[in-house]
């Protein structure tokens, strides 16, 4: 795939559904969906789609389309949606659902809030539980993201074919949050916790702040790995690769 | 028994982060062994043993990886130095002691009628590629998925700072499988300059395989059939199989060889040979370096080769290799532990047979080491001629001790 197609597999199913987290623990966020009972899928011709189940005040993010969701928006090529993603005048087409117009303008609202998280001011930053949660919604986009580039970027291909079958547990310690990518029959998925049974590669890092530094690409991560302040172990040609399509996922989203 | 404790190598390795990207950066950075449990800065060599800044004392399986073949400050090779350092080392013009060079090498290594010299693995094995494609015309380069050739972009096992255009010529296949070979003989037939593969298959990350009954002679003869430059890289391998060359051992006739390493005792120097049929093309592509020509090490190399050849280096470390593979092997056994052994036993390498992820041989070697055996858990493992039979035994009791922490954190 291209680049922009891959950006789009990257802002639907590694972004996007962040939204669950946002909900989750965003005050003014619980408070727009507080009562929302419905779906929205948000899906890109011949792509893939992401549907975000709305209900008892929580949000949750399917990697997938469903039959019928209370509202479907459309784009009809992957840069628009990308575009859409990344804060241009994009207006998805709602081929399905398009009578909730005040959802989808609350809709707008919400993903607001993500762009909030996502995009944090100095202030947001300065609040402790905002700065741990907001490398939460990092890793998650990290493992979903690395994923997306692992089996679809042409860049990658060669080094994602090459790459043996395994499991890599990432924690941020002392407590979490956790994540893993596992890569199986030759598909790599990603899933947010501690991964069930012994992984084969394992990768621990020293507190959020440490954490945030390396998401954000403002960490010598080989020199923190020497420190120890990162460290890894086990299936170590898994953790280079991972690396590698981090690197290259931070090159694709902006 | 304690076990050793790192303390200064951390903080000096602190410091050095602000200083240096990663600290330590490439094949010897921390991070590629098990941080914390290994020392980051060495401090002095004698013989098969070196110290590290906190004073720990190794018996070294490392070998600097690979340069160091008969010992850290080994007399005679040392004092040749101290001889050509005193002379100068730098100079308008080489020193006589390239010829010198020179001809011992075309003497000592089979088939082979001319030498250059360079500084490290990547010089040559980069240059000896545009001979190649200078002598047939030819673009394309055939290597084995997961050989190691050096740093440079065409070649390097990293991923940053690369564009696709740096691998566009270089086709891969794979190691023992005539099938994948002749498949990429035929997908691009007429444009391959060169082959260039390393004696037998030594990886990162793996077990060593050697060549399969016939590998060789298929490669020899296809290469031979469609007039392609068949290049042996040897840095790693040479001199520890066969002082003529691991093209000998296994009984096969390059057209190009590459040699690094052990050829000068742990003082810089790298060397390709060739063909007689090469040599015009040879001496039509450019070659240089600041440093390439510099005297010190082609003095040190001349001396590394005399000395091979007086004590016969290449035995003494087959047999100190194969003390040190069996004893573990045996001592795995008495601990209800399987090992796996592959490489020859002068470049040996051991994992743990029962899983592919490496946690228990991380453990293994994090904790030989810490009692004073130097061993990689990832990298295949050198010996010296400088080994005793006293080092293998002190390390076989290291090992004693980190099977024991193998038996107890695994159970297997």
């Amino acid at each position: 795939m291209n680049s922009e197609q891959v950006l789009s597999r990257i802002y639907l199913r590694a972004v996007l559904p962040l939204l669950e987290e946002v909900v989750g623990y965003d005050d003014v966020a619980k408070e727009m969906v507080k009562s929302w009972k419905c779906s929205i899928m948000l899906h890109q011709a011949g792509g893939p789609a992401t549907t975000l189940v709305f209900r008892n005040g929580k949000c949750d993010a399917l990697r997938r389309s469903i039959t019928i969701p209370s509202i479907a928006l459309y784009l009809t090529e992957p840069a628009k949606l990308n575009a859409m993603f990344q804060g241009q005048n994009v207006i998805p087409i709602p081929w399905m659902g398009f009578w909730h117009v005040g959802i989808l303008a609350k809709f707008t609202e919400l993903t607001k809030r993500l762009e909030y998280y996502m995009q944090p001011t100095d202030e947001v930053l300065s609040d402790k539980a905002n700065y741990a949660f907001i490398v939460k919604l990092m890793l998650y986009a990290a493992v979903f993201g690395a994923c997306e580039v692992a089996n679809h970027d042409d860049h990658v291909a060669s080094l994602s074919q090459n790459t043996a079958e395994g499991v890599l547990q990432i924690k941020i310690l002392p407590d979490g949050p956790a994540a893993y990518i596992k890569k199986t029959g030759g598909v790599f998925s990603a899933a947010k916790g501690e991964a069930p049974g012994a992984a084969d590669a394992y990768m621990d890092i020293e507190g959020v702040q440490l954490a945030y530094e390396l998401f954000s690409g403002q960490t010598d991560a080989m020199a923190a790995l020497g420190l120890t302040d990162i460290r890894i172990r086990g299936l170590i040609p898994f953790v280079d690769n991972v690396n590698a399509f981090l690197d290259r996922l931070s090159v694709l989203l902006p | 028994m304690e076990t050793y404790k790192f303390d200064k190598s951390m903080e000096l390795f602190k410091k050095a982060t602000t200083l240096i990207p990663s600290g330590i950066y490439g094949h010897e950075s921390p991070a590629i062994l098990v941080p914390g449990s290994f020392p980051y800065y060495a401090e002095r060599g004698q013989g098969s043993h070196y110290w590290d800044i906190d004073g720990n004392e190794f018996i070294d399986y490392i070998c600097a990886y690979g340069p160091m073949v008969l010992g850290y400050n080994h007399p005679k090779v040392e004092a040749a130095v101290s001889e050509q350092s005193k002379k100068g080392n730098c100079f308008n013009h080489p020193g006589p002691v390239m010829v010198e060079l020179a001809e011992k090498l075309v003497n000592l290594v089979s088939g082979m009628d001319w030498s250059v010299f360079a500084k490290n693995g990547s010089d040559v094995t980069s240059w000896s590629i545009q001979v190649a494609r200078e002598h047939t015309g030819r673009s394309k380069v055939l290597m084995v998925s997961g050989a190691y050739h050096g740093a440079h972009a065409w070649c390097t096992p990293g991923h940053a700072g690369l564009i696709a255009e740096d691998r566009s010529n270089v086709h891969l296949f794979t190691w023992n499988d005539e099938s994948s070979f002749h498949q990429q003989i035929e997908k691009y037939r007429g444009e391959i300059a060169a082959v260039i593969m390393t004696p037998y298959h030594h990886p990162a990350f793996g077990d060593s395989i050697m060549p399969a009954d016939g590998w060789w002679q298929t490669i020899q003869k296809t290469c031979n059939e469609e007039e392609i430059v068949l290049i042996v890289d040897d840095v790693r391998a040479g001199f520890r199989l066969d002082p003529r060359g691991s093209h000998v051992y296994f009984g096969f006739e390059p057209d190009l060889v590459c040699f690094c390493k052990a050829i000068g005792n742990t003082h810089p120097l790298s060397a390709c040979m060739g063909k007689d049929k090469f040599k015009n093309d040879a001496s039509k592509v450019f070659l240089t370096g600041s440093y390439w020509n510099s005297s010190v090490p082609m003095a040190a190399a001349c001396a590394v080769l005399d000395v091979m050849a007086e004590e016969n280096s290449v035995k003494i470390m087959m047999d100190m290799g194969e003390k040190l593979m069996k004893g573990l092997e045996d001592l795995a056994k008495t601990h209800g532990l399987q090992v796996k052994i592959s490489g020859p036993y002068s470049i040996p390498f051991m994992r743990f047979a029962n899983e592919d992820n490496f946690l228990r041989n991380q453990l293994f070697c994090a904790e030989v080491t810490k009692r004073g055996s130097f061993f990689h858990p990832h990298h295949n493992w050198f010996l010296s001629s400088a080994h005793t039979e006293d080092d293998i035994n002190k390390t076989l009791e290291h090992a004693d001790a980190a099977y024991k922490i193998v038996k107890d954190e695994f159970g297997s």
